[in-house]
């Protein structure tokens, strides 16, 4: 369905329910949200950023608007998104503006049908998930139609068919495979009488999900060599043209006590990401917390084995993703604990983390007349053991199994291991810090593909400190310190902000790379920044520089190259 | 009535989801026989060129060439690579990176095309779902929907190497095969192989990780005369049966091995530089 089909059902069905005397335009509300974020780049010999690099792009932007139309049981929507051109360490085929995203949506008592775009996910997202991410430039939004439908009171079912998007390219000459899902939900407690009052909450759930593309042709050659006479033959590869996933899953909450686990299968998907091995794929995903009064622990693990489930099978990139593969690692927000963020290993992963959290009580000899919150969270990320399928065959190697891997047999390597502490105090009426100690152990091999480099191990220090001038005005003042001997050194970080709430934001900061082995590059990224926000607006005008490194949320992660220039964000909702 | 709504609705949803999966057995892979005898090269066919870019502190480079080679193995005298170093993977580092294999014409095309992850190719600076340079995956898609088509031009190159000024002269003889009304270019490109030096790598597959000592490079764009983007070649239009003829010359480096250095020559359309035939020969 293309925007103007699209556009013409929807001013159809305005105008048939105007005719049918509804009061279509007298109730319906409109609302939406704007976000531009613009950025002059301009040359710094230092930072190796020249004219011809910029290739005249000096200025760059990305800005998007959603408008959402409501009217009682009906809705619809649609947003704007423009890149001229994209910022820098966007994919380039972004470039251009358009809509693409839009929807209808209606609800019939237990039944909700929608065409259009639309993001879903079923349980964990381990078969399925679409979403956005506007920081990380990703939308994998399905094209379609939906409907969920409750048969049943704890009864949940939600079937969806469509196509994924990418970038601006339209679907059409089956160019990317067409997804089709089914997720059923029940909720034991609303579904069977007895349970209705238990403490016990058990929800169960299964979802299965099918994609359809086209088989292309792909060949290799391989020599074979007999009694010493080497002749070469042409294999083509068996393609499935229909790789399903399905997944099983709980969630048991009792008290403070909360179970989650999932299991997901995956059937032979050889493509471009798993270099067209055969091997089925399996993540299992769980997941126990314990929460009360001043205290919440929580103990989670997976596994996942070959679960890249790509609805284009010759796609490597951060797109067409099908499903999801939640990380289990903290997800930092100070600037120097970020620049070692985990990525997703979706080949293979086998992860723990544990978080207990504390709360010193009030007035206590510890906590203190306002309290202290105490924060410990550990997290570890190694491979999956992996062994040849037959002698001859060497793991990973195109048209076989691949590889043969025990369920839960560790692999001997590493990817990422993270233990902070978080502390939170309030000293005074005036004065609150935070301060925090990281170790992070980083492969900087396998996740940024540094094939070589040593491990990367991070000591961090962190203070995060606030005083509180007047009721309207305060001052926060952050310094940080990463400790390391590879990679690209150590790191000294100062951020000074004095806040005027609630409009004002102003705020100086420097991230100085002193210990670059490369004297060179022991450079400072300054940066000075004023934001303004009125009501749900927010405008901020920054200048300085932007190191080069990863963004990652939710574990998917993109490269951002560094920058020096003027930035400008200006973001609203109504 | 309300029954009737909930079976309609279950069907839909069951509908959505039609349950389909092909699971494989073993053999994954199916003889389809030997490759064909090299073509006939009198034959008039479409050459393709395939222009990657690389880089030897790129570690997946190594496992892009091998599929390259691959895909040469199968397609044989209908696919011309080349290899362009460019991109901050081809920047001189420290030992045992220090060679630079840059070019100007390599940096210009990098720059023009926007080639932003390596290895990455450009198949006839044709665009292949909506994109120039192309991941891997792509590769054989792209040459499968060019490899077939009638070819629109037949190139014919005549060499002289003098080895004691060390010059190359050559002489260009392109037909048309088809009516054309646009503008048409020409380029001339010297490339060399069987060049040993490091080559980063993560493939075990192909040789020691991280650091391949003694890689061979090979297809290494080396020259372009007339620079990226060639000379004119016709202007106005042309007809069917007219040939045309082109000369240039390149002067060979003392450490280029003109033993195993090759001329590509392509003709492209001026105003969308899509090539439409490529011709490839031996120096010697």
């Amino acid at each position: 369905m293309n925007f103007k089909i699209f556009a013409g059902l929807i001013t159809g069905i305005i105008l048939s329910m105007v005719a049918t005397g509804q009061s279509f335009l007298e109730n319906g509300q409109v609302h939406g949200n704007f976000q531009y974020d613009g950025f002059y780049y301009g040359e710094d010999s230092k930072l190796g950023i020249t004219d011809s690099k910029l290739d005249g792009k000096y200025f760059r932007m990305n800005a998007f608007g959603n408008i959402i139309y409501t009217n009682g049981n009906f809705e619809a929507g649609m947003r704007f998104e423009t890149y001229l051109p994209p910022l820098a360490g966007f994919d380039p085929a972004y470039d251009g503006s358009g809509i693409p995203y839009y929807y209808v949506n209606y609800k019939w008592d237990k039944l909700e049908l929608t065409a259009g775009n639309f993001y879903e996910q079923f349980g964990n997202g381990l078969v399925l998930r679409a979403y956005e991410e506007w920081q990380l430039g990703y939308d994998n939004s399905i094209r379609g139609f939906r409907a969920r439908f409750q048969p049943f009171e704890g009864i949940y079912l939600t079937g969806l068919i469509g196509t994924q998007r990418y970038y601006w390219e339209p679907y059409k000459d089956a160019n990317r495979g067409v997804v089709r899902g089914f997720d059923a939900e029940f909720y034991l407690n609303g579904l069977i009488p007895g349970m209705a009052d238990s403490k016990t909450q058990i929800t169960l759930g299964g979802s299965f999900v099918s994609k359809y593309e086209k088989a292309s042709k792909k060949t290799i050659t391989r020599d074979s060599v007999v009694d010493t006479v080497s002749t070469r033959y042409v294999f083509s590869y068996k393609i499935p043209e229909n790789v399903a996933a399905y997944s099983g899953r709980l969630n048991l909450a009792h008290g403070g006590f909360n179970l989650t686990a999932e299991y997901a299968y995956k059937i032979n998907d050889p493509s471009e990401f798993n270099q067209y091995i055969y091997r089925e794929g399996q993540a299992l995903f769980l997941s126990l917390s314990y929460s009360t009064k001043g205290l919440g622990i929580s103990l989670s693990g997976k596994r996942t084995d070959n679960m890249s489930y790509k609805s284009r099978r010759n796609e490597t990139g951060n797109v067409l993703d099908i499903n999801y593969l939640p990380p289990l690692t903290k997800q930092h927000t100070y600037s120097l604990a970020t620049i070692y963020p985990y990525a997703t290993q979706p080949l293979g992963e086998m992860g723990i983390q544990g978080q207990i959290v504390y709360t010193i009580p009030r007035k206590s000899t510890l906590g203190g007349k306002y309290g202290t919150k105490l924060e410990l969270n550990y997290s570890q990320v190694s491979s999956i053991k992996k062994e040849r399928v037959a002698e001859n065959i060497p793991i990973d190697s195109t048209g076989t199994l691949g590889y043969k891997s025990d369920f839960f047999a560790l692999g001997d390597k590493l990817y990422y291991e993270d233990v902070n502490l978080v502390l939170s105090k309030k000293f005074s009426r005036k004065w609150k810090a935070i301060f925090s100690y990281v170790h992070q152990s980083y492969n900087i091999a396998v996740i940024e593909g540094h094939t070589g480099e040593p491990m990367v191990h991070t000591n961090i220090g962190i203070m995060d400190v606030t005083y509180k001038i007047t009721p309207t005005k305060s001052l926060r003042l952050e310094a940080q310190g990463l400790f390391t001997d590879q990679d690209r050194g150590s790191w000294a970080m100062g951020l000074l902000e004095f806040n005027i709430a609630p409009k004002w934001f102003f705020t100086v900061m420097d991230e100085y790379n002193y210990g670059n082995p490369d004297k060179e590059l022991q450079l400072h990224y300054y940066n000075a920044s004023i934001a303004y926000v009125q009501g749900p607006t927010r405008i901020a005008v920054g200048y300085g520089r932007q190191r080069e490194g990863l963004i990652c949320v939710g574990g998917v992660c993109r490269q951002v190259p560094a920058a020096n220039g003027l930035s400008i964000s200006i973001s609203s909702q109504f | 009535m309300k029954k009737t709504t909930t079976y309609i609705v279950l069907a839909l949803m069951i509908v959505f989801s039609f349950i389909a999966c092909n699971k494989e057995k073993e053999p994954f892979l199916v003889e389809e026989g030997t490759p064909g005898p090299d073509p006939d090269t009198t034959k008039k066919v479409r050459k393709i060129l395939f222009e990657k870019f690389t880089g030897h502190t790129c570690v997946n480079c190594p496992g892009g060439a091998a599929q390259a080679q691959d895909l040469k193995n199968q397609y044989g005298e209908q696919l011309i690579l080349l290899s362009v170093h460019a991109g901050s993977f081809a920047d001189p580092a420290s030992a045992p990176y220090t060679a630079d294999y840059r070019t100007q014409a390599g940096n210009d095309l990098n720059a023009f095309y926007n080639v932003q992850f390596y290895p990455s190719a450009i198949i006839n600076r044709t665009k292949y779902n909506g994109m120039f340079p192309l991941f891997s995956g792509f590769w054989q898609d792209a040459i499968e929907a060019l490899v077939n088509l009638p070819p629109e031009a037949h190139i014919k190159i005549d060499l002289d190497f003098d080895s004691g000024t060390r010059k190359l002269t050559g002489n260009v003889e392109v037909e048309f095969l088809s009516d054309f009304s646009c503008d048409y270019n020409i380029c001339f490109y010297l490339l060399e192989s069987g060049i040993i030096s490091a080559q980063k790598n993560d493939d075990a597959n192909i040789g020691p990780t991280p650091d391949i000592l003694d890689y061979e490079h090979k297809h290494m764009l080396r020259d372009a005369a007339f620079g990226a983007w060639g000379t004119e070649l016709t202007t106005g239009g042309v007809s069917a049966g007219q040939t045309t003829t082109a000369d240039f010359t390149l002067n060979l480096d003392l450490g280029w091995n003109e033993n195993n250095c090759d001329v590509v020559v392509f003709v492209y359309n001026a105003t969308t530089r899509e090539i439409i035939q490529a011709e490839e020969k031996s120096v010697l």
